[in-house]
């Protein structure tokens, strides 16, 4: 039985502060403005570190904050607490398509929409973009409410997310795909995701498409939804589509060539498959 | 023999229990860390590590300064610096090491030492390491090895081909991936010598190695080598064990090692990449009349056995053909990438790519049925080996073929699924065990009585997870008709074990099994002599049997009991030693005993994806009689998975010397959820009058996977892939290229 | 205000660790696969082979759910039931281990202690996974050996030796 020695340490070690409340959170965040980070399940802090990345002299911990955690609905919503782990959001329907391509079932034990949130990565991102999906976040001057697209825009780990609400909506009308490097347990090579009701054979003028490029990009196609919005679905609408997708797509200066023919194919074979009709 | 005996070593993985050589642990054990370059090519400049000593907790720092003997390492050729003094080659070249009081504070030592270096420019290529102006990575040039091998005229041979195929193919640079990294404990002995506990393919090359880095007499060398997890080839070449061991003599304190998974990606070598560019023609028969084969490998900065395998791929560059006129041209080029070396299939998965993917498109060109042509090219089994030597005879080749064919013919694979293509290849493989003609490739046993009485059979082998215990538990009963309570296996450990050469190159089972035959009636003799005089018992009544020596069915004399009454040792011990059998042709490098594979793939293809599903696998192998059913099958199951990595996911890819994947985040491995259904077919019939008993399976089911799953593609969509792993954006682009998309007015697949 | 984090002396974790009761010395933020193989528990029947929570050879048991045990730090463990490979099969071996020794499930065995685990975990949420449930239970676990297969006839002889 041996221990390391901890005679000698080279700097002083990290200290976690649990916080027990939103408002014990934000009062250390803003004890220590810029020597903290917000910390719930720590996956991505712990990979980071074994990459290289020295932890902060502060960690604030919000695992121990129960407003967090668990499921609810009301009639219109799903909503969820940020720092519910994964494994346990996969109970809500809209997202059972998509949290099984999360990572490993060991990690989604711990991570968290949450943590995917306020570090601004996560293949749950675009998913949670298609389904109109709003999160509260509170801050030093209080909580209010922005789409994730709007929060994306913020900065990384500094308002504090306590919910996420996603809309009900028919499952039918959503679609998740991510196109990983294997079958499982791999980044995103591409992440596709959309929203598309259909309402007496037209498509809803509220339609989404996401398109993620598996790393930081998670963007709608607003063009293409235009393209889309309040039409039929027949063969030459979706050939419409597609040359609308060539040309959005194109415009995304960072896309390789092949996340826009794969984006392209994945959502042209979703309006197929919704299409009433065969193709020919 | 039971052939799904469990193995012996099951309990102790399955609970925890065994103690790896890096979970080992000392009193008062100091953490090393390894300080590596900071670039890919250098000079250095200077090495200053006065800011480094100073940090509380350091107990040690070496450089090039402190190696007292041979400043190199290398199985062959020792060309690796143990520490660069003048000049970095490739980015995991070691400049200094530490040994401090905890892993922390060692990390940040080496983060105090402080390096400059002359940047030079970088050989990521080995065209540009052949470029007329590359600087040279050793005085001689670039060129690390060159090995042909010519027979007839293949200029002569191309005038009288109908059908011309010409192609270059690309394989990647795989990492082992062994599940446990490098390292272990490095133990100062109180005589002034050593005893290192960490994992190796060799020990007594390991300790060899050492004594010459050392300066230290190799009788002061331990190696206790065994168990490791998992070593794939990886861990034959020395990798830290020379800095734990500098550093536990200068310290005088134990001193342990553990390569961190980044660490174990950046020194570790890689399988070589090549691009090999072979010309085949054919008669309008589809007899292949010539065959011309260029091998560029890339071999790093480094020797290790880069020439051997460039050998080995040489070699089998006709595989298991007859061709008239062939001509091999192999150069292993040296760069500034990661050291290539050994990996399982040694040269054999490379070539026998490029090779298997010729004889497809020579097929379609000839108008034939790939299974057809390769028959009318396929080796006898009295047909010389490929180098022109005499091997064993074998029917391996037409057996596995012939499985493979009766299964395609059997199964239904093709489904209808909207958007998916499915196909269906097969290929074969010949692959040489031992280390070939001119080659040191001894080996050895020893049986003996312990003072436990137990029967105690030793070999200087490794378990590395191949189930070389479980081979030798079972061919011992065998051999002896004893039960496995009696047995006892000593291995891994330079103090305890005899020389049976390195646990490599598919030959462990294959030597176990002659030691076993060269000691088995010298041993039963000689106990049963030792019995004869405890028992007065006529020594021709007596013989072996559980639990000790028998006169008919009854038990006279346990063998405790024996062991308790013997004079003298030697009376109860029997060694030997021999050569791993060779060709009686002085051909160099050339092998004797082959195993062969055949491989049937089954593909789906997405074609909104362009991504490859293998739904299917299965493998034939010749290689002799089974001796454990689960260790066998466990082999071809994980090597065929190994390779269906290389196939379609694993590129250890690097640019400008530097490594694009430093983790399993970017280095994929499959999952279980990447592995189709796997089947192994054994065929175990040996021609007769075969002597050699069962030949070793470690590499065999590595070898055919890749193209067989590539002439799935072909059969599924009509395209040819030369570069592996399949790129999916390769494959989309090909589909969008002929039109074939799905609703460009030509719907192709309906979705209904 | 200055922001200098105070010199931070170990901490007591208290946890209950395969069955009892304990309370370990460690620094907060130390990962606890670290404490577990080199901290007072010396339990070194967890593994370490990637240490960023992508090859599951670390896996652990938290609160009777799978985790990457590199990816937690000590304090994450405060109060919690944390089951090792050595808390499997204690006194007698678990079904699962006797079915991985009988159908080749293991081969270099590095892997083993967390497929285990992992297998374990699946078994206590789910007794009668199918082998699409086998596959999703057990995707985070890379072995280099087996190619899986010996892995899966393991699964479903524990299977029918629960039953």
């Amino acid at each position: 039985m041996v221990n390391q020695s901890t005679e000698h340490t080279v700097k002083a070690n990290t200290v976690v502060r649990i916080a027990h409340s939103i408002e014990e959170a934000l009062a250390l965040k803003v004890q220590f403005p810029n020597s903290s980070r917000f910390i719930s399940g720590g996956t991505l802090i712990q990979l980071e570190r074994e990459q290289g990345n020295e932890l902060p002299e502060q960690l604030i911990s919000l695992e121990r904050i129960s407003s967090l955690f668990g499921i609810e609905e009301t009639e219109g919503y799903v909503l969820i607490g940020a720092a519910t782990p994964l494994n346990q959001c996969a109970s809500v329907e809209l997202l059972q398509t998509v949290i099984p391509t999360v990572a490993s079932k060991a990690v989604r034990n711990r991570a968290t929409l949450g943590g995917n949130l306020m570090y601004m990565c996560g293949d749950t991102i675009p998913a949670l973009i298609a389904l109109g999906a709003t999160v509260s976040i509170v801050e030093e001057n209080g909580e209010r409410t922005v789409s994730v697209t709007d929060f994306l825009s913020l900065r990384v780990n500094e308002p504090i997310v306590t919910q996420i609400h996603i809309p009900k909506e028919k499952i039918e009308s959503f679609f998740y795909q991510k196109v990983g490097f294997r079958k499982s347990f791999s980044k995103s090579q591409l992440t596709v995701a959309s929203m598309i009701s259909i309402d007496k054979q037209r498509v809803q003028s509220n339609v989404r498409l996401v398109f993620s490029d598996g790393e930081r990009t998670a963007i709608r196609l607003p063009t293409t939804e235009r393209v889309l919005g309040g039409q039929k679905l027949t063969k030459s609408v979706i050939q419409k589509v597609s040359e609308s997708l060539n040309e959005e797509l194109a415009r995304i200066k960072t896309a390789t060539t092949y996340q826009r023919m794969v984006t392209k194919n994945l959502f042209i074979s979703e309006l197929i498959n919704r299409m009433e009709g065969s193709l020919e | 023999m039971s052939k799904s005996r469990k193995r012996p070593d099951g309990n102790d993985k399955v609970t925890g229990q065994l103690a790896y050589l890096t979970d080992r642990t000392f009193p008062e054990m100091l953490y090393a860390k390894v300080l590596r370059s900071a670039y890919p090519h250098a000079r250095i400049r200077s090495i200053c590590t006065e800011r480094a000593k100073e940090l509380p907790g350091v107990k040690a720092i070496i450089t090039h300064q402190d190696v007292p003997g041979v400043n190199g390492f290398g199985i062959i050729t020792p060309d690796q610096p143990v520490f660069c003094d003048e000049t970095v080659r490739f980015i995991g070249d070691a400049v200094a090491a530490v040994a401090a009081t905890s892993v922390e504070v060692a990390e940040e030592a080496i983060k105090r030492i402080d390096v400059t270096y002359d940047v030079l420019s970088v050989l990521d290529d080995p065209a540009k390491s052949l470029a007329k102006d590359a600087p040279k990575l050793r005085d001689d040039g670039n060129v690390l090895y060159k090995k042909s091998f010519t027979k007839g005229d293949v200029a002569e041979g191309f005038k009288h081909c109908t059908a011309v195929v010409e192609e270059t193919y690309h394989v990647p640079r795989q990492m082992h991936a062994y599940m446990e990294t490098e390292g272990g404990v490095v133990v100062p002995e109180a005589d002034g010598g050593i005893t290192v506990y960490m994992g190796t393919q060799h020990g007594f090359k390991d300790q060899f190695q050492l004594s010459r880095i050392l300066d230290l007499p190799k009788e002061s060398i331990r190696i206790v080598s065994s168990p490791m997890g998992g070593s794939f080839g990886g861990k034959d070449e020395l990798n830290v064990q020379p800095y734990a061991a500098l550093l536990a003599l200068k310290t005088n304190k134990p001193v342990k090692l553990h390569q961190t998974r980044a660490e174990s990606v950046i020194s570790s070598i890689k399988r070589h990449p090549m691009a090999i560019t072979i010309k085949t023609g054919a008669d309008e028969t589809g007899k292949v009349i010539a065959h011309d084969v260029k091998i560029v490998a890339d071999t790093g900065p480094y020797a290790t056995l880069g020439p051997a395998i460039l050998d080995f791929a040489v070699e089998h560059s006709a595989g298991p053909y007859r061709f008239e006129h062939v001509a091999v041209d192999g150069t292993s080029v040296l760069t500034n990438n990661a050291v290539s070396g050994e990996f399982r299939g040694f040269g054999g998965n490379q070539i026998t790519f490029a090779l298997e993917n010729q004889m497809d498109r020579l097929a379609e060109q000839v108008g034939m049925c790939p299974l057809a042509l390769r028959k009318l090219n396929l080796r006898g089994e009295h047909d010389l080996g490929p180098l022109e030597q005499r091997i064993v005879p074998t029917t391996g080749a037409s057996d596995v073929l012939e499985n493979v064919e009766r299964l395609k013919d059997q199964l239904e694979f093709k489904k209808d699924l909207p958007f998916v293509r499915t196909g269906v290849g097969i290929a074969m493989a010949m692959h040489g065990g031992g280390l070939g003609f001119g080659r040191l490739d001894g080996a050895g046993g020893r049986l003996s009585l312990s003072d436990e009485g137990k029967i105690d059979v030793s070999f200087g082998f490794e378990e590395v997870g191949q189930g070389i215990v479980a081979v030798i538990e079972e061919l011992t009963i065998a051999a002896l008709h004893c039960d496995e309570n009696d047995i006892t296996i000593t291995i891994g450990d330079t103090n305890r074990v005899p020389h049976s050469g390195s646990t490599t190159a598919s030959r462990g089972t294959s030597m176990v099994w002659h030691a076993l035959e060269r000691m088995k009636q010298e041993f039963k003799e000689k106990l049963c002599e030792q019995a004869a005089l405890i028992t007065d018992e006529p020594v021709n009544d007596l013989c072996l049997g559980t639990g000790g020596i028998y006169k008919g069915e009854e038990q006279v004399l346990t063998y405790r009991s024996l062991r308790e009454q013997v004079t003298s040792e030697a009376n109860v011990v029997v060694e030997t030693s021999f050569d791993f059998p060779t060709t009686p042709d002085e051909v160099d490098g050339g092998h004797y005993l082959y195993t062969f594979a055949g491989v049937l793939a089954a593909v789906e293809v997405d074609l909104l994806t362009g991504q490859v599903n293998v739904t299917h696998l299965h493998q034939a192998i010749s290689a002799g009689e089974v001796v454990n059913e689960l260790g066998y099958k466990g082999q071809i199951e994980g090597g065929g998975v190994m390779s269906l990595g290389y196939s379609i996911m694993e590129d250890m890819g690097m640019e400008q010397g530097h490594y694009l994947k430093p983790n399993f985040d970017t280095y994929m491995l499959p999952t279980i959820s990447d592995v189709p259904r796997l089947s192994v077919d054994a065929i175990e019939k040996l021609p007769d009058g075969d002597v050699h008993g069962p030949r070793g399976v470690g590499e065999i089911g590595t070898v055919a996977v890749a193209p067989a799953i590539t002439k799935a593609i072909h059969d599924a969509l009509g395209i040819w892939i030369n570069k592996i792993p399949v790129d999916p954006s390769t494959i989309l682009q090909a589909i969008e290229k002929e039109g074939a998309t799905w609703w460009n007015e030509q719907p192709i697949v309906s979705h209904k | 205000m200055v922001e200098r984090a105070t010199d931070c002396k170990p901490q007591m974790i208290s946890m209950t660790l395969n069955g009892e009761r304990v309370s370990i010395q460690a620094n907060e933020t130390d990962r606890l696969t670290d404490v577990l193989r080199h901290g007072e528990p010396s339990l070194t029947g967890t593994k370490l082979s990637c240490g960023i929570g992508r090859c599951g050879a670390c896996s652990v048991l938290v609160n009777g759910e799978l985790v990457n045990s590199c990816l937690l730090m000590a304090y994450q463990v405060e109060g919690a039931s944390v089951t090792t490979i050595e808390g499997v099969g204690k006194g007698s071996l678990d079904p699962i281990q006797i079915a991985f020794m009988e159908e080749g499930g293991f081969q270099c065995g590095y892997c083993t202690p967390g497929m285990v685990m992992a297998v374990k975990a699946l078994l206590l949420e789910n007794p009668e996974p199918n082998d699409e449930q086998i596959v999703e239970g057990l995707s985070g676990n890379i072995c280099r050996c087996t190619g899986y297969e010996g892995i899966k006839r393991a699964v479903r002889a524990a299977i029918r030796k629960q039953n």
